[in-house]
């Protein structure tokens, strides 16, 4: 197990390192050009100019490539642009709040997944199935920014009950992870509803319900344990969707996040900025995905078995 | 132990039916039997005769969608068909235990055997850990699985067959039941460890003073244990009797046709083997005349066509359900 978790973190830094150096050609080729985005607005050329020789960006591509690694080598991100201060610094400042906001988003979205999605499961024609539908309908069909609006509106504005957005404390995290939460439960709640009423068909179970063991223990314990794999799957890929800052609730709520970090220095073409964002979200991004295949492994031991 | 008062289990027009696009249609079909205490049932037929059905009433797990009926279904003289879902739970497993057809298929992959029984236990008995811990291994040791202590945090997927037969069967013995139920439960293994099996559970019969159902759809195998044997064929008893009785003297073309289709050490190698023609009848398409009628090679043409025909009497103990049978006796089904 071991020697396979080495091979697949190898292969994970090689996807982190294309990733990280398309993206740093990339951003280059596209059009915009930070200094001149930096520089006052009827700035002359020379003093553009400088801002570029200050930003590096008067050196080839391949110098400037060359650098970047080797900073990177040094666990440098470089200086941001727009900010002038060290990438790693901005990153660290806004990284918490997304993680802690992405947590409490996931935390709601799979509870309700596995308590609604079992229930409803196991109870085909009773007030959960229906509950189960329509909340999936509603999270699929409403989008972030509209149901952000929308608890903002009602629980901020007229109630008066929750702050609008910035971040203060517990009670700034309530309307953004709920409303992030309605946008990836619908994939998490249809997955789990789905395994489950299959899972609860097979002979297995009925050989639970032949044994007198509790209905609860048999859909909770007995059940579940086979029908969360397939959701763990769908787990990674909404991490990825979450750490990649959930960029449109970060801005709705005005959330002092990744999302909104990311936003800011794409606006302003700052190229280390960028880059140390995307570095880190892919990262997270996959070394989450090869801690989901070592969860695999620990809950499945068919897996188990095939790679001892 | 015949002469004990009363028996633990009677059913009387046991039916089993689902909805289809045809009506109701019935998989089970005016089943009767009774079991003494100590004493065995086997329960012959070909795959879609209605065995495995029958069975799972005595558990209350037919799937949602099934009716089940009967004129009575009494467990200790408790009728089964009231029961709600606690005390359904209260009574499988504790006082009817079944082992399961397929154990590849019955025990789930992500429970450990240890998590399987206990949990059983702990349902049913209850008791401190230590004691539960001592009970499931106990239960394994019993139904022969090797090294219990060490080998039962081992996941069904790790075992061999047989050993999962073996928990399979430990499961059913865990709460100490008074019937047991084995549905195919040698179907899936190879003919040395389907002996040992067998030998088991004969010996645990005989030990425990259990009640057994043994389906099957191997005759021979309802020599090795003895009792009661009931044919069925689509969801109807075709023949009942002693097993020496309907195995030495078959009244029912059908069974006479399955002893024909299977071999025995005694059968002559040159002879082939007569297989029965044709094919099950699906659910339903035998209602309404004799079940076998489509498959019968002494088939009355109107009579069998129209009436089922109810049971004659062979013997005290054996029975028939045919119209051949009842109009010329034996001449007329050889």
């Amino acid at each position: 197990m071991w020697s396979y978790a080495f091979r697949r973190l190898l292969q994970s830094a090689m996807i982190v390192l294309i990733i990280v150096v398309s993206v740093f050609i990339v951003m280059r080729l596209s059009a915009g050009d930070p200094a001149r985005l930096r520089a006052p607005v009827f700035a002359r050329p020379d003093v553009i100019e400088q801002y570029r020789r200050d930003f590096g960006l008067d050196r080839s591509l391949f110098e400037q490539l060359g650098s970047f690694l080797g900073g990177l080598l040094r666990g440098d991100f470089g200086t941001s642009f727009r900010f002038q201060a060290p990438v790693t610094d901005l990153i660290m400042e806004a990284l918490p709040r997304t993680l802690l906001l992405a947590g409490c988003s996931l935390a709601i979205s799979l509870s309700v997944a596995v308590v609604l999605g079992s229930l409803a499961a196991m109870r085909p024609r009773s007030i959960w199935s229906w509950l189960s539908g329509a909340l999936a309908a509603f999270g699929q069909s409403a989008p972030v920014f509209w149901t952000g609006a929308v608890m903002v509106i009602v629980f901020a504005v007229i109630l008066g009950w929750l702050p609008p957005g910035g971040y203060n404390g517990a009670s700034s995290l309530v309307l953004p992870a709920i409303a992030i939460s309605l946008s990836i439960l619908p994939t998490q709640l249809r997955v789990l509803r789905a395994a489950m009423e299959s899972t609860l068909q097979e002979e297995y179970i009925a050989t639970a319900r032949a044994f007198g063991i509790n209905q609860w223990r048999i859909t909770f314990v007995y059940a579940l344990k086979n029908a969360i794999l397939p959701l763990l799957t769908v787990v990674g890929v909404d991490v990825g969707y979450l750490l990649g800052g959930v960029i449109v609730a970060e801005v709705v709520f005005a959330f002092p996040g990744i999302g909104e970090l990311a936003l800011t220095a794409l606006k302003s073409r700052d190229y280390p900025l960028i880059q140390g964002i995307t570095i880190v979200t892919a990262s997270a991004f996959v070394v989450v995905n090869l801690l989901i295949d070592m969860i695999y492994f620990w809950v499945d031991p068919r897996i188990r078995q095939e790679h001892s | 132990m015949s002469d004990s008062p009363k028996p633990v289990l009677e059913v009387e027009n046991l039916s089993v039916r689902f909805p289809s696009q045809r009506g109701e249609v019935a998989v089970v079909d005016g089943l009767s039997f009774q079991l003494r205490a100590g004493e065995s049932l086997v329960i012959a037929g070909e795959s879609g005769s209605g065995k495995s059905m029958a069975c799972r009433t005595l558990l209350g797990i037919t799937p949602d969608s099934s009716r089940v009926d009967a004129d009575r279904l009494d467990w200790k003289g408790q009728g089964l068909l009231a029961l709600d879902r606690a005390g359904w739970n209260a009574l499988r497993g504790a006082e009817i235990a079944m082992i399961f057809q397929d154990p590849a298929a019955a025990l789930n992959p992500l429970i450990t055997v240890e998590t399987l029984i206990s949990d059983a236990i702990r349902q049913h008995r209850g008791g401190t850990r230590a004691e539960v811990r001592a009970r499931t291994i106990e239960a394994l040791s019993r139904a022969g699985f090797p090294e219990p202590e060490f080998r039962m945090k081992a996941f069904p997927g790790e075992l061999s067959g047989g050993l999962r037969q073996r928990v399979a069967i430990a499961l059913a013995l865990s709460c100490e039941p008074s019937l047991i139920i084995a549905d195919e439960a040698t179907t899936n293994l190879d003919v040395s460890i389907q002996a040992q099996i067998v030998e088991l559970l004969r010996f645990l019969q005989a030990d425990l003073g259990l009640a057994l159902i043994f389906v099957t759809h191997d005759l021979g195998l309802a020599r090795e244990i003895g009792g009661d044997l009931m044919v069925m064929y689509a969801g109807q008893a075709v023949e009942y009797g002693r097993v020496p009785e309907v195995l030495e003297d078959p009244c029912h073309p059908y069974t006479r046709g399955l002893l024909r289709s299977a071999p025995t050490m005694a059968s002559d190698r040159n002879t082939p083997l007569q297989p029965i023609p044709g094919t099950a009848p699906r659910p339903g398409e035998a209602a309404g005349g004799a079940p076998f009628r489509a498959r019968c090679p002494v088939a009355m043409e109107r009579l069998c066509e129209r009436e089922n025909p109810g049971w004659t009497r062979v013997s005290d103990t054996h029975r028939v359900a045919c119209h051949r049978f009842a109009a010329e006796g034996r001449g007329g089904v050889q």
